[in-house]
């Protein structure tokens, strides 16, 4: 074919037409603006949330003038409640609760109950013999203490409020109470502060990979295993990754096979096929469209990330201190991050290219949708076989799945976020996706340089070979 | 040194689109090819340009096969019109004209001297889905010659023209042929063939029926035709009573009679005078390619019906 040797220039002019028509089209201006715009607004709505939710106090009063309560309850009360040491670590803790404290426990549930005041925390000091003041009796047991009996001289809580609202403020309450009972029993016991660092120190446990020290090969080396935190987030990674291809897939191949049928419903391909060869116009149509997408696409991500830098900063403003909240994903190391690249862009050039064939088979956009569909469902299998691969990327089917070029650029990705893959691996799976592009971009021509003379009746896949061994 | 087409065959499944058709187009002709709808024109353009394989034979032009010469010897004008409906119309032929090689500069400056020529300058700018479908065709004939094709190829240039859209066109033929450019075209319509074109090609279900110079397609069914007018007779119903004559045509400017070869055409008029006309209009000539066009093909439409089925979605 003359094709190979003459790709340049015109396939730079025709990637360059292509991408200049869709870029200043009002459709993907429009879209783009708006999609960046949801891309801000959702990076920005963990502090809208907060924002709006701020309003909301539990506002709680606390009666601990009991019998044998001590006197700096409220103090501890308070720093168990919003100090660092405890559950303080919750962000927003101090917005969500207000403490007073209580003189009259029968007016103070009175207010309860009007809806004056949102929680009642009554404490007293359970006597020697177990039996509960009065004041803190009645009521469920909450976290495995009866009401009605505690450990000797231990501090009793009795909480008083519509919990059917408030269910999730009982937790920090409940928290705040047994950090209290808790320093009042180290009090109680005598026990020695330098004892205690002793109990709670961490215990050492070491962790060592001989498999990946024998090969020295192991991509995971011998790296600590994962933390659970850590794990949620690699696999939250992944996910975000795997979808961001598969809509690249789906959304800028619609694109080429759309404008491939465009131009064979509106004829110019006649006009096309005699100034540039089928490669030429295949190659610079999957480069120009896909540099359209991609454009659309850093637009977006843009807004995103500038969106979630700043949001960072817009909350420390408008919420105050200890509202910064990080990004919950995890594992997005420089390699990962190329690997994606390399992955995202030799998926949409195989999927690209057969698109761009399978609108050269129809005479009108109407149809494209349905001409792409089993391209569509290849892309899904490939898409869902990933979510399946998160829940366990050790499972036998997963690796082998990864190296077919039409499930690599997802399936090979979730793998090195979450599993450990040997850098041959990769470099056989790029490879094999690089021959089937070749393959791809010939077939592809084939059938596009058949396909686009092709008018009328909806052209089957068998006409269209028939055709295909026929043309140039 | 010409286009030479040998023994073309062309299947689309089971409908021979072409079937050994041979032809010879001499550098620097107007050439004009006659045919029915789905008689192979648009078949053969396709082959010629290299965008169809044909199953057998070659094309050469000036000797080189034409899968060997360069894309921008040929310019054509597809039968489909079309453009890029949302590009303007200077941009788009700017890049016509880049793919097939030109500097942009030089494009630009082409386009915008035919655009000017053709007398829509003020459409440089827009979209061409803003232009009429005539507007849109002459568009697109820039589009076929500006990088200055030596072999120009156009499936019904004339179609969907105005009178004076069609003058414009044919002076743009006659310049393009003064610059030593081969045209090649194909048309219904015969006035403009006999017009324009030096040599033509009728095809008919995808065989060339006759090929040659103009006149000597006429000439070359040895009939003859006479063309009487007579002022004060204008029905002249002795004519087809005449030995040898029969009347084709009564027309209000002359009356059309074929003379057969065993009748000197002359005692035609000798008749119509010892009739005590006045003769207004005597001719003798050839038959009018649409005659020969009817002939021919008429003919072999009773002879040869099934020889090429003709099909839908396969356009000739």
């Amino acid at each position: 074919m003359s094709g190979w040797r003459t790709l340049l220039p015109n396939a730079a002019y025709i990637a360059r037409r292509e991408y200049l028509v869709r870029v200043r089209g009002r459709s993907f201006v429009l879209s783009t603006v708006s999609v960046a715009l949801l891309a801000l607004a959702l990076a920005f709505a963990p502090v809208v949330i907060q924002l709006l939710s701020q309003g909301a106090r539990t506002h709680v009063a606390v009666y601990a003038r009991g019998a044998g309560v001590p006197a700096d309850t409220m103090a501890v009360l308070d720093r168990s409640l919003f100090g660092a040491s405890s559950v303080g670590d919750s962000p927003g803790t101090r917005r969500q609760f207000e403490l007073s404290t209580a003189t009259d426990t029968a007016a103070a549930e009175a207010d309860v109950r009007s809806g004056r005041l949102d929680a009642l925390l009554v404490i007293c000091r359970a006597g020697a013999d177990g039996a509960v003041p009065a004041a803190c009796r009645g009521g469920d047991a909450v976290g495995g203490t009866g009401a009605e009996a505690a450990t000797p001289g231990d501090l009793v809580f009795a909480y008083r409020a519509d919990t059917t609202s408030n269910g999730r403020q009982v937790y920090f309450v409940l928290q705040a109470a047994r950090a209290l009972a808790s320093e009042d029993r180290v009090a109680r016991l005598h026990i020695d502060p330098a004892a205690l660092v002793q109990l709670q120190a961490p215990v050492a446990f070491s962790f060592l990979n001989p498999k990946a020290d024998a090969g020295g090969q192991g991509a995971a080396g011998s790296q600590p295993p994962r933390s659970d935190e850590e794990e949620v987030g690699r696999i939250l990674g992944t996910t975000v990754l795997v979808v961001l291809i598969f809509v690249v897939v789906i959304t800028y191949g619609t694109w080429v096979a759309m404008s491939v049928a465009e131009e064979k419903s509106s004829r110019v391909m006649e006009l096309m096929l005699t100034a540039a060869t089928p490669l030429q116009m295949l190659t610079g149509k999957v480069v120009g469209t896909g540099l359209a997408g991609f454009t659309q696409y850093l637009a977006i991500l843009l807004a995103g990330g500038v969106g979630l830098v700043l949001q960072g900063r817009v909350a420390h403003l408008v919420l105050g201190e200890g509202s910064a909240s990080s990004l919950p994903v995890a594992g997005l190391t420089l390699g990962i991050l190329i690997a994606f690249g390399g992955f995202f862009v030799l998926g949409f050039a195989l999927y690209a290219l057969l698109y761009a064939a399978a609108g050269s088979m129809v005479s009108r956009q109407e149809d494209v949708q349905q001409a792409s569909m089993p391209l569509m469902m290849v892309s899904m299998v490939g898409y869902f076989a990933a979510t399946f691969a998160i829940q366990g990327i050790a499972a036998p089917w997963v690796a082998p799945l990864s190296f077919v070029p039409f499930f690599a650029p997802y399936l090979m990705l979730a793998r090195l976020m979450l599993g450990s893959v040997a850098p041959w691996e990769v470099a056989v799976c790029l490879a094999i996706l690089v021959v089937t592009i070749v393959a791809a971009l010939w077939l592809a021509a084939r059938i596009y340089s058949a396909g686009v003379l092709l008018y009328g009746q909806r052209v089957g896949l068998r006409r269209i070979l028939a055709a295909a061994r026929t043309a140039r | 040194m010409s286009l030479e087409i040998e023994s073309i065959t062309k299947r689309f499944g089971e409908v021979v689109a072409l079937d050994g058709v041979s032809l010879r187009v001499e550098p620097g002709q107007v050439f004009g090819f006659l045919g029915a709808n789905g008689a192979g024109k648009t078949t053969a353009m396709r082959i010629v340009l290299d965008i169809l394989r044909p199953d057998t034979g070659t094309v050469r032009w000036e000797g080189l096969p034409n899968t060997e010469v360069p894309r921008r010897t040929w310019g054509y004008l597809p039968e489909e019109r079309g453009l890029y409906a949302r590009m303007k119309v200077l941009d788009q032929l700017v890049f016509f004209g880049e793919l097939q090689g030109l500097r942009p500069a030089a494009a630009r400056r082409e386009a915008l001297e035919w655009l000017e020529r053709f007398r829509i300058p003020d459409y440089a700018g827009r979209r061409a889905e803003q232009l009429s479908k005539g507007n849109q065709q002459k568009v697109q004939f820039i589009a076929a010659i500006l990088h200055d094709p030596d072999v120009l190829l156009m499936d019904e240039p004339f179609t969907g023209l105005d009178p004076v859209n069609v003058a414009l066109l044919k002076e743009a033929f006659l310049e393009l042929r003064q610059r030593g450019k081969t045209l090649v075209f194909s048309t219904h319509q015969m006035e403009t063939v006999e017009e324009l074109c030096e040599s033509i090609a009728i095809l008919d279900r995808g065989r060339v029926v006759v090929t040659g110079p103009v006149r000597e397609v006429r000439a070359a069914g040895g009939r003859r035709m006479v063309r009487l007018a007579v002022a004060d007779d204008p029905e002249l119903d002795w004519l087809d009573s005449e030995p040898g004559v029969h009347v084709i045509r009564h027309g209000q400017d002359y009356t059309e009679a074929e003379v057969a070869r065993d009748r000197d055409p002359a005692t035609i008029l000798a008749e119509a005078l010892r009739r005590g006309g006045r003769v207004t209009h005597f001719e003798i000539a050839d038959p009018s390619l649409e005659q020969v066009f009817i002939e021919r093909v008429g003919a072999i439409d009773r002879s040869e019906r099934t020889l090429a089925p003709r099909a839908a979605g396969v356009e000739g």
